[in-house]
């Protein structure tokens, strides 16, 4: 589902260099629902960002849905984009002009596809995500969960094999995070997808299945995380990053 | 297309308030174009109906050179020839005509009734003109002395039963006094019925199109008339009044292709400052799938979408403007409200060009939007090396027309090259170095402005300088109108000062036939209204004028004056020879001008003499000139003075009161030009020069009502287009409400750490009319400069088209009003903005992020 081999990724400012992935391999070959951790700095959102198709990396291999992405040109990853993976940002990211079903079929009017079958889609995920009767509102008239939960419908509009979230509970408190950290679980396994999570809270974590920590750059720990709990979890993140 | 359409549709439907302002200033801009093209027709049209109504349309004329009559068939030759639009004959003999105890031997004119009025246009005071036989069109003098009004039957008595003519107009008081010659139109048959010798012609008058040369087809189609008559441009082709009444509408086409452009930079800055206020939003589109060539063709359809909805409100309210202008000024613009449909959907078409063009680059930066954008706010200040950049893309683009304007000397390329490239870039030059203009107007005027403001300093010009291209392409859009105000009034200024210095001639005349008392001269000095005089004989010479085949010999007029007074009072055309070397040769007496007409008719020029007979003694001059006076063609027309005196400058030579007297033992004066004190008002000028000749038959003219007529046409039009940059002002103002209500959109975050610091909501709103103020200085500097070098580029254009040299001179005053209205203008723009601002809580402000 997803595979790194050896990627490196540095950001350029004037003449600084900044080194964020120094050579990440990492191999997820199951659906299901991981985490990925790590402290400020340890490139975890550029990671997820080369994942996610929306930069490119330096150096090494980057597979997603059996497709390496690394060396795709601007359309293609366009298009990948669209339909080959699904992404749920910290700050919703919801057109603000937009209704919630507009905006959970933006990626099929994008597609060209018919408005009469995304409207059905829509109303299907938006039901499904428990958000139906709050369909026509737009995002300034929804809570920070329903403009999450709008923003994880349209993700899933074309049933990508695989769905990015960034640090999805960043804005949320903590009884709507735990909800979506339930509710993200049950899709991975409903819908038998992968959903890579990153996140710096191990709460989050204990409702994954597996979970990657990096440091300073490269994968520092992989650990199982079934059956541990938020302080096991803890326990262990902080006994990698010694 | 259904994704771009769907993205569009819901950027514009999401900002309902945005995008009524932006489609407010198309709209604006289109009645804008429409008001100024109907307002171009509209004066045009009266101007051309001024002129008709004092020259006639007849742009070339059939006489004979010694006045007389001659043979009607030659009618037939003139209509025969395909160039010309109308061809109208007029025949002349005397008319008695009594109405009850009243009798009055009228000169009578023989017109063809169904063209006469397409030739000239008679001003009636009441009823109508001649429309068949059994008609007669009374002047006015005419109708007081048989006491008639419409709808009296005058009798022409003859051998046997009178005729009887039926009264059906009587012609308007002409404005000054004139020659008592009463008139009466009638029917050229008619005439003929009393006169058989009236059936003969006096004159063949001839309209041709706007494209035929007068002087070209009279080139072309003199050698066709028989020996003895010529062809010969009328006072309205030799004043050359159509060239400038064209030059006029070049020049408002001009202003109109600003006023265009100036919509696209206005839609440009909008559509920019929109798409850096949803740079993220984009950035969202294209993170979930959207691609470039969506991106970019969802912004041209924003552009195109604005543009159709400026149209459709735009043309019909400039349409009504243009009317409404027409209405008040109704009595300079005769001719009414004028629509021109060709331009109308110009107007309308250019609204949706505009926002396609507007569009352009603000869509090629959307597609531009990396999707990492969406993930991190940024901010991004705009770099020196930008700022200077677009400085030296700007200085280079104002600099083509000056160069153009060194090295084309062609006129007709002068003007395609000023209207495709030199004025479209010009305005693209300021528009871009508005850029630099505001970050060094920021650096110099912002303490200032601050400290009057009661501001931080650094918070005020930091605001300018992290976004120097918003703020600068703001101050680009409005200082579009101020140019155009500069432009319009300097060159219109300049235009009304040298067209009606190019046809001066004298405030007012007297004139006797039978000859004015030898003290006429003394007793007009004597008058302290009286600043200058020029006494003018006349004698009748002979001339062998056709040459030895002639028949009999011809008289001709001597016309003899004081060369120096008479040549600062009148501005002759020099056809042949010039005002430096003429002059003094016709003081030392034995030489002499002559007129363009006989010069044509008798094929002679500088150099040659000139052998005529007085008195049965021989004499012979030498010919120092050949000239031409359009002001006194007009002056003729107006009070029938140069009527006569025309009639005598077929065959007339001009020559020196000195070889007059010396030589021709005369000195009698016949007729005296008289410059008036300037503050001496015209009736009473003419009243008092009236009652220095009491005992005397004299006649006395205005010659200033025909300069005010004209002026104030001219200074009319002026006004009405005016109203055209004000116009511009508006649209302008509307832009900079645009820009500046997405400005504090994109900024709500910033304001709200603002307030959460201890920022009053009154210190954001003096913030935002201070950075509107330091804006309005910017267009204004930028503005000034783009309208003066605009007027120094026309006074280029009309010197290599129309050979018209227009003194362009700064305009103190309209700059300073100018720099007035924008500043107003843009201030009363952004205040609801500043103010809404103002009220609105941090909280609200800090939720803005994300």
């Amino acid at each position: 589902m997803i595979r790194c081999l050896d990627v490196h990724k540095a950001y350029r400012r004037r003449d600084r260099r900044t080194p964020a992935l120094r050579g990440v391999d990492l191999e997820i070959d199951r659906p299901g629902f991981v985490a990925v951790m790590g402290p400020s700095g340890s490139g975890k959102s550029t990671l997820l960002h080369l994942l996610a198709a929306l930069d490119r990396p330096d150096a090494g291999e980057v597979w997603v849905s059996g497709e390496r992405i690394d060396q795709l040109d601007d359309a293609s990853l366009t298009r990948f984009r669209r339909r080959g993976v699904g992404v749920v940002f910290q700050q919703f990211n919801l057109i603000p002009t937009m209704t919630a079903r507009d905006n959970v079929k933006l990626p099929g009017v994008l597609a060209g596809e018919r408005d009469r079958d995304l409207d059905d889609r829509a109303s299907e995920l938006l039901d499904a995500l428990g958000v139906l009767p709050r369909a026509e509102h737009r995002p300034d008239a929804l809570s920070g969960g329903e403009q999450q939960r709008v923003a994880i419908a349209r993700a899933l509009l074309f049933e990508p094999r695989v769905l990015l979230a960034d640090e999805p509970t960043g804005a949320l408190d903590s009884a709507s995070s735990a909800a979506l950290w339930t509710l993200l679980g049950s899709i991975a396994e409903g819908r038998d997808m992968t959903i890579l999570m990153v996140t710096h809270e191990p709460a989050a974590a204990a409702h994954c299945r597996e979970v990657f920590v990096l440091a300073d750059g490269v994968v520092a720990d992989h650990f199982d995380s079934g059956g541990l709990d938020a302080a096991g979890v803890a326990t262990r993140y902080q006994r990698a990053g010694r | 297309m259904r994704p771009a359409w769907r993205l569009a549709t819901s950027a514009l439907g999401g900002r309902r308030g945005r995008t009524g302002l932006l489609a407010g200033a198309v709209a604006l801009a289109a009645s804008l174009i429409t008001a100024v093209a109907c307002g171009v027709a509209s004066v045009s049209a009266s101007l051309e109906d001024r002129l008709d109504a004092a020259v006639g349309r007849a742009d070339v004329s059939i006489a004979q050179v010694a006045g007389a009559s001659f043979d009607p068939e030659l009618l037939e030759l003139a209509r025969s020839w395909p160039e010309p639009l109308a061809v109208a004959p007029l025949t002349t003999g005397p008319l008695p005509l009594q109405l009850r105890l009243q009798e009055v031997v009228a000169s009578g004119r023989g017109v063809d009734p169904a063209l006469e009025p397409l030739l000239h246009r008679h001003q009636l005071a009441a009823g109508r003109f001649v429309e068949r036989e059994g008609e007669v069109v009374l002047e006015y003098r005419t109708a007081e002395a048989l006491e008639a009004s419409v709808g009296d039957v005058v009798d022409v008595p003859r051998f046997g039963e009178p005729i009887r003519l039926t009264v059906v107009g009587i012609l308007e008081r002409k404005p000054m006094n004139r020659l008592a010659r009463p008139l009466a139109y009638v029917a050229i048959e008619q005439l003929a019925a009393h006169d058989s010798l009236a059936r003969r012609l006096l004159r063949v008058d001839i309209d041709l199109p706007d494209r035929v040369d007068p002087a070209a087809f009279i080139a072309a189609r003199e050698g066709e008339l028989p020996r003895g008559l010529i062809l010969e441009p009328t006072e309205r082709a030799s004043a050359g009044l159509n060239q400038n009444l064209r030059v006029y509408q070049i020049g408002l086409f001009i202003w109109t292709v600003f006023a265009f452009l100036a919509a696209s930079f206005i839609i440009l800055t909008g559509l920019t400052t929109s798409v850096a206020e949803r740079e993220r939003e984009l950035a969202i589109v294209r993170c979930i799938g959207g691609d470039r060539k969506q991106i970019a063709v969802a912004q041209l359809l924003v552009g195109v979408i604005i543009g159709a909805i400026g149209a459709v409100i735009g043309v019909p309210l400039g349409i009504g403007l243009a009317g409404a202008a027409a209405v008040a000024y109704h009595e300079q613009l005769p001719a009414g409200l004028m629509v021109p449909p060709l331009w109308v959907a110009i107007a309308a078409a250019g609204c949706v060009l505009s926002g396609l063009a507007g569009a352009a680059w603000p869509a090629w930066r959307a597609s531009r939007t990396s999707p990492l954008a969406a993930l991190g706010a940024r901010a991004q200040t705009t770099s020196a090396s930008a700022i200077l950049a677009l400085a030296g893309v700007g200085l280079a683009a104002i600099a083509v027309q000056p160069v153009f304007n060194a090295v084309i000397d062609d006129g007709q390329l002068v003007y395609w090259t000023y209207i495709t490239t030199g004025a479209p870039l010009m305005l693209v030059g300021y528009f871009l170095l508005s850029v630099p203009v505001i970050v060094i107007t920021a650096r110099l005027l912002g303490p200032l402005l601050a400290r009057a403001f009661r501001l931080p300093p650094a918070l005020l010009t930091g605001a300018v300088a992290a976004a120097p291209v918003r703020h600068g392409f703001t101050a680009g859009s409005l200082m579009t109108g101020l140019a155009l105000l500069v432009v319009i009034w300097t060159t219109g200024r300049a235009f009304l000062g040298s067209w009606v210095g190019a046809i001066a001639f004298p405030d007012a005349f007297v004139h006797s036939i039978a000859g004015l008392p030898e003290d006429a001269d003394e007793r007009l000095e004597r008058l302290d209204l009286v600043e200058n005089t020029c006494a003018i004989s006349m004698v009748r010479v002979q001339t062998d004028f056709l040459g030895v085949q002639a028949l009999r010999s011809l008289s001709s007029t001597f016309i003899a004056f004081e060369p120096e007074p008479f040549f600062e009072m009148v501005k002759l055309e020099w056809v042949e020879g010039d005002p430096e070397t003429a002059p003094r040769r016709l003081s030392e007496g034995g030489a002499v001008l002559v007129a363009r007409e006989f010069a044509v008719a008798r094929g002679l020029g500088v150099g040659d003499p000139f052998p005529f007979e007085f008195r049965g003694e021989p004499y012979e001059m030498e010919i120092v000139g050949v000239v031409g006076a359009p002001g006194l063609d007009l002056a003729g027309k107006y009070f029938d003075v140069g009527q006569q005196f025309k009639d005598q400058a077929l065959h007339a030579v001009f020559g020196s009161r000195k070889d007059m007297v010396e030589r021709f033992g005369n000195d009698a004066i016949q007729f005296i030009q008289i410059d008036l004190a300037d503050d001496v008002d015209d009736e009473t000028a003419l009243e008092t020069i009236r009652a220095a000749f009491g005992d005397h038959f004299v006649t006395v003219g205005s010659g200033r009502a025909i300069k005010a007529q004209i002026t104030s046409v001219g200074a009319t039009s002026l006004k009405v287009v005016s109203s055209v940059a004000i116009a511009a002002m508006l649209l302008a103002a509307f832009g900079v409400a645009n820009v500046v209500v997405a400005g504090v959109q994109a900024r709500r975050f910033e304001f709200g750490v603002l307030r959460a610091v201890g920022a009053s909501g009154p210190t954001l709103a003096r913030l935002i009319a201070a950075e509107t103020l330091l804006v309005a200085l910017a267009a204004g500097v930028v503005g000034t400069l783009m309208g003066n070098q605009a007027a120094l580029a026309e006074r280029e254009l009309w010197k290599a088209i129309a050979g018209i040299e227009l003194a362009i001179r700064p305009q103190a005053d309209v700059i300073a009003w100018g720099w007035l209205a924008i500043a107003a203008m843009a201030l009363a723009a952004a205040t609801p903005t500043a103010l809404a601002l103002a009220r609105t809580s941090p909280r609200e402000l800090l939720a803005a992020r994300g």
